[in-house]
């Protein structure tokens, strides 16, 4: 029988992936307004490309992931520029820009379902190694899913905090109209978010493939799972609340899985609902 | 400096500006008066390029500026301060005016004295440098606003409104500081003020705008004549 402590060990593993998602939505969601549903789109293309390129291709790991990450952010970008900026330009309101993003993210889905006949994808070929601390079994891929992680958090607190653009970044989340009366160039900030929050995604991707591989409903599912998490942790607090929101998440649904596996969906939402009646702002809005 | 032609601008459909005109010199605080929904806030939004220009010309410091970009005009020296949300809440003192100096040239030795001349002149703020902007007061927040346009050291500063919901002492000392920017600083005022007294006070020129045209302009020792103009058009004949 599985302990309370080895649940408690793939929650973190789960976190991991939830974290590296909802931290580029947050970004995105904070500084511009934009609900990305395409955000799972992003994360998807590049488990995808990372799939074609080291299963098919025959690449080695680091390159197809490198160059999947890559894509991933330009996929951001271009979804950015084709899509969403055209909408605003157009006196398009952000609710038509979330119209815009979801469309996106079902065409996407759509393409993927029809390439793959919804066959779930796994890139990698060998069993995953394993590490025992205990009674409680760690995979080796879940320690380095979290050091990724603390490595991304530790970078994106350090680039906030201590960059040009990372202070443009934290005002444009404060007050966006001041943003653009300061002198700030809020298009070109814009282009980094994108790039920056994207190329996150496209990380949790790679990792995904590798590890339960994808299925063309997994950018929506991981992704409306993140959106939960920053929520919950608070969307004016990119790094505190997505990686609070997150951890709180794993654990619930590792714990929900393991002892009501049918409803896991019911714990994250109702979870979310009873946060914010209580505070509607989340944790740390 | 400033030279504002037939300018025509507005919010989606609906034109505010018809054709307004309106000239700045060098060294002088212009005071833009009229009454709410006058379009005066929308003047200077759209002479700072946050709102579109349909029609006529904004040319600043000689070069013509019209369709130009705000951080392209703050780059050459043009500052607005809004009425409202004019610093960064949840941002430190500090953090705000070095949101402020994003067009400031030099480096990062260039911004930390640039900070302390504004700390020099404003005391209060080196007092709260680590303070996030949303505890000031009502006055700190106005000085913070307007210290933040001034971090770049600019040619032409373009105030909305600062005195409003400020407290009487508060006014008078924005007043003083309105001329200090001027006389000490060297930076060109146009002023969009409620309080036509003490904008009258601290401007050489006045403007009243009514309706999206330009009623009124002449020098503001005129005060007589301007408010009696003020107040016909808020259908009145006298205060």
């Amino acid at each position: 029988m599985m302990s309370a402590l080895q649940v408690l060990a793939i929650g973190f593993g789960l976190a991991g992936y939830y974290a590296l998602v909802a931290v580029g939505f947050a970004l995105i969601f904070a500084t511009l307004r934009i609900f990305h549903i395409a955000h799972g789109t992003v994360f998807l293309m590049a488990g995808y490309v990372f799939f074609f390129l080291y299963r098919v291709g025959g690449l080695d790991v680091v390159s197809s992931g490198v160059l999947s990450v890559i894509v991933a952010a330009l996929t951001g970008l271009a979804i950015d520029k084709a899509v969403y900026l055209p909408v605003m330009r157009r006196g398009g309101g952000l609710f038509s820009v979330f119209i815009a993003s979801l469309g996106v993210a079902l065409i996407f889905e759509a393409v993927f379902l029809v390439f793959t006949k919804g066959i779930v994808t796994v890139a990698r070929t060998t069993a995953l190694g394993i590490v025992s601390v205990g009674p409680v079994a760690f995979r080796l891929l879940d320690i380095f899913i979290l050091g990724v992680v603390i490595v991304v958090y530790g970078l994106l607190y350090l680039w906030l905090h201590c960059t040009r653009r990372g202070l443009e970044v934290r005002g444009l989340t404060d007050n966006r109209a001041l943003a653009a009366v300061v002198g700030m160039n809020v298009d070109q900030t814009r282009n980094v978010i994108f790039l920056l929050a994207s190329a996150l995604a496209g990380i949790a991707g790679v990792l995904t493939a590798y590890d339960t591989g994808l299925a063309p409903d997994t950018g929506s599912r991981t992704l409306f799972i993140a959106v939960v998490a920053v929520i919950l942790g608070g969307v004016q607090n990119i790094l505190l609340g997505s990686i609070v929101g997150s951890v709180s998440l794993g654990i619930l649904t590792a714990y929900a899985g393991f002892f009501f596996p049918e409803w896991v969906t019911f714990s994250v939402f109702a979870m979310m609902i009873i946060l914010i009646l209580i505070r509607p702002r989340g944790l740390f809005g | 400096m400033l030279d504002v032609r037939e300018l025509r601008s507005g919010y989606g459909n609906f034109e505010v500006l018809d054709g307004v005109g309106l000239r700045v010199e060098a060294g002088q605080i212009v005071a833009l008066l009229g009454h709410n929904g006058a379009g005066k806030s929308t003047l200077l939004k759209a002479v700072f390029g946050l709102l579109p220009v349909r029609g006529g010309t904004v040319v600043f410091d000689g070069v013509d500026m019209t369709q130009a970009r705000a951080f392209e005009k703050t780059a050459r020296g043009m500052r607005f301060v809004p009425q409202e949300g004019n610093v960064f809440q949840n941002l430190s003192v500090e953090d705000n005016l070095r949101l402020g100096a994003l067009k400031l040239p030099g480096d990062r030795a260039a911004l930390t004295g640039r900070i302390e001349e504004i700390f020099a002149t404003f005391a209060i703020l080196r007092e709260r440098r680590a303070s996030r902007a949303r505890v000031l007061s009502g006055g700190e927040r106005q000085m913070l606003a307007i210290s933040i346009a001034l971090m770049t050291a600019p040619k032409l500063l373009l105030l909305d409104e600062p005195s409003a919901g400020l407290a009487p002492l508060a006014v008078a000392r924005l007043f003083e500081l309105i001329q200090q920017i001027r006389d000490r600083l060297g930076a060109t005022v146009l002023l969009v003020e409620q309080n036509v007294n003490e904008a009258l006070r601290v401007a050489e020129q006045a403007y009243v705008l009514e309706e999206g045209r330009m009623v009124f302009h002449g020098p503001s020792a005129d005060k007589e004549n301007i408010v009696r103009k003020l107040w016909r058009l808020a259908g009145k004949t006298s205060p």
